[in-house]
């Protein structure tokens, strides 16, 4: 085998072959910090994950976005309300709504499994829908109460030929022209706090004025949750209580909890904080499992120096000094850590993987997660390491030879 | 003009305190020792034997008089000094070989460079003309399992003499071998001294002894009789 050109490439490669020399027992001593690095790098994963998807709720539903929730399938607004809501907040930037009509489409292959919401206002542009064919649903389309249809994209994967613009489709037993194709929404998660919609892209859309030709039916005309844009200036906040005095204005004699506001900004700060304190939990059992995996190496390494007494005292007697033999001990024990991180990293993703799958959640393994994982293996090496490396140098070369 | 020797021992004592009371192992000894000598430090158990290899091989310090070897004194010297000094100066051999296992006959005879910045092409160089010189060419890739306990000694006369030292320190060399493999190895000291090596012999075997040029007897510390033969 070649020989390593520098004289710390040497050590460290001798470093290696000492402990090759003990495979068995090597791997076992790796096995509390590759636990501890595991949970590690799971902990990292699904921290990260949840960030990352409160980010992407946070891009679907916007800072100032506020959502009058119906208690119950009666008690939500009616389109009648819902204008009159816009018409006193003249402040109000966008709002829109949608409604699962319970109705499915019919007179297609898969008949009966397509479910049509409702929608209306600005709902579209609020979640920002794109036409991937075709056009979106339109203010005229509301206005002259057209029977339009726009399909998700799912849906027209689904349905082919039978989903595509021009076509027709059957809502109700009412015949519906589909106008368009939605882009693939946004993959996120959403929160159970906040959830109520499924993804876009398994539904029909319709505007909720086809369901009646006549204007006077728009006060029974239930929109489902409205989504309201407040703005910025004003903050959700006190968006949601002028937001609530105008519900009570509009419905004196309702009762207060028939609509719920939801800031979704503070649910998902709310749930943030949930978070922070598992990761936080989650850290410190890592932290524990750290320091236990790392004197279980430290362990391992004083009953080296003790079994190792003739060799180090060998090492002495060839040129070693006290910093030589210190830093061949620390080597062996940050190799051995940092073998166990490696094992540790492997296991951490496999598992952060499988907690993904098993849960839904959503878990995201970064570079620097790794890194840090590693790194703090490479410290407990180290730290594992110092005790038993001064205990081998502090032994005298002539009685250590002695053995 | 007289050449200096390549080590001198002036007034030499080693004290160890045991136990609250004080144990003069060694001294006070004084003699020196010419490059290219082969002398054998005899004497029974006790006699101060291992305490005066431990100084010659600067493993230990004196606790009184002075030690030089090619007229530097070790005496003060700091440890990392001490071990550079081990380390180009001095080629341990022992009784039982002490070979690492995890490293094949190339690896074990290299150990000293681990501790030496040099050339990887210098160090190959120097060992396997090392290994040549002892006869083991064959063996180069092998583990210490793999050999007889003569080759094994072999292997650590070849890591003595790798390094370029200014003398052999052997310790009972042969003790833990048979009459046969032993007297091959003496064989090879012979042959090492004729070559110029200075080696320094520790053993409590007569015969061994008188094949050294010189025998320094000790006797409950002290040196009772350097005797020069033919």
């Amino acid at each position: 085998m070649k020989t390593p050109r520098s004289r710390r490439a040497r050590q460290l490669h001798d470093a290696f072959r000492s402990l090759l020399l003990h495979r068995l027992r090597s791997l076992l001593s790796t096995l509390g910090i590759a636990i501890a690095v595991a949970a590690f790098v799971a902990m990292l994963a699904v921290g990260e994950g949840a960030k990352r998807e409160i980010l992407a709720q946070i891009r679907i539903f916007g800072p100032n976005t506020v959502l009058l929730r119906p208690a119950s399938e009666k008690s939500g607004l009616s389109l009648g309300e819902m204008q009159a809501l816009r018409r006193q907040l003249t402040s109000i930037e966008r709002m829109g709504a949608m409604r699962d009509t319970g109705l499915t489409v019919t007179g297609v292959a898969a008949d009966g499994s397509v479910p049509v919401y409702t929608q209306t206002g600005d709902f579209l542009a609020m979640r920002g829908v794109a036409a991937a064919e075709g056009r979106l649903l339109a203010d005229l389309d509301a206005l002259q109460r057209r029977r339009v249809a726009l399909v998700g994209s799912a849906v027209s994967i689904r349905l082919g030929l039978e989903a595509r613009p021009g076509r027709t489709l059957l809502v109700g037993g009412e015949t519906y022209e589909i106008v368009g194709i939605m882009a693939p929404s946004q993959r996120a998660s959403v929160s159970p706090a906040l959830a109520i919609h499924r993804n876009l892209d398994d539904v029909v859309l319709i505007p909720v004025e086809s369901r009646a030709t006549d204007p006077r039916a728009d006060d029974t005309l239930s929109v489902g949750e409205v989504w309201v844009e407040i703005p910025p200036a004003m903050g959700p906040i006190a968006g949601a209580e002028s937001l609530r005095s105008a519900v009570q204005r509009l419905r004196p004699n309702a009762p207060q909890d028939g609509i719920q506001i939801v800031i979704p900004i503070e649910v998902l700060r709310r749930e943030t904080a949930i978070r922070r304190v598992l990761n936080l939990v989650l850290a410190a059992l890592g932290g524990i499992s750290l320091l236990v995996g790392g004197i279980g190496v430290m362990n391992i390494m004083l009953a080296n120096v003790v079994e190792r007494r003739g060799e180090i005292g060998l090492r002495r007697a060839v040129g070693a000094g006290r910093a030589e033999i210190i830093g061949q001990f620390l080597v062996e024990s940050t190799l051995l850590t940092v073998l166990g991180g490696g094992i540790g990293i492997v296991v951490g993703v496999l598992a952060a993987a499988i907690l993904g799958v098993a849960t839904g959640w959503s878990v995201a393994v970064t570079p620097g997660a790794l890194l840090i994982a590693l790194a703090a293996a490479a410290l407990a090496g180290i730290g594992s390491g110092i005790y038993p490396a001064r205990q081998a140098a502090g032994v005298p070369p002539a009685e250590a030879l002695r053995g | 003009m007289t050449a200096a020797p390549l080590l001198a021992l002036s007034q030499v004592t080693r004290v160890y305190t045991m136990g609250g009371s004080r144990v003069q192992a060694l001294g006070p000894v004084s003699f020196t020792i010419d490059a290219g000598e082969f002398v054998a430090v005899t004497g029974p158990s006790g006699s101060g034997k291992s305490t005066l290899l431990n100084i010659l091989g600067l493993l230990d310090l004196p606790s009184a008089g002075t030690y030089t070897i090619r007229g530097q004194s070790a005496m003060g010297l700091h440890e990392r000094e001490l071990a550079e000094r081990r380390n180009r100066e001095i080629g341990f051999i022992f009784q039982t070989f002490r070979l690492l296992p995890q490293h094949d006959v190339l690896g074990n005879v290299s150990l000293p460079f681990l501790y030496r910045d040099i050339e990887p092409d210098e160090i190959q160089r120097r060992c396997l003309e090392a290994i040549q010189r002892v006869g083991l060419d064959h063996r180069i890739g092998h583990r210490p399992a793999e050999l007889s306990g003569g080759e094994m000694q072999r292997v650590a006369i070849a890591r003595a003499l790798a390094g370029g030292p200014a003398m052999l320190l052997a310790d009972e060399p042969t003790g833990n071998l048979d009459q046969e493999t032993g007297r091959g190895i003496l064989e090879l000291f012979d042959q090492l001294h004729a070559a110029g090596t200075t080696i320094i012999l520790v053993t409590h075997d007569p015969a061994i002894a008188a094949r050294a040029a010189r025998q320094l007897d000790l006797r409950d510390g002290l040196l009772v009789e350097d005797r020069r033969l033919a």
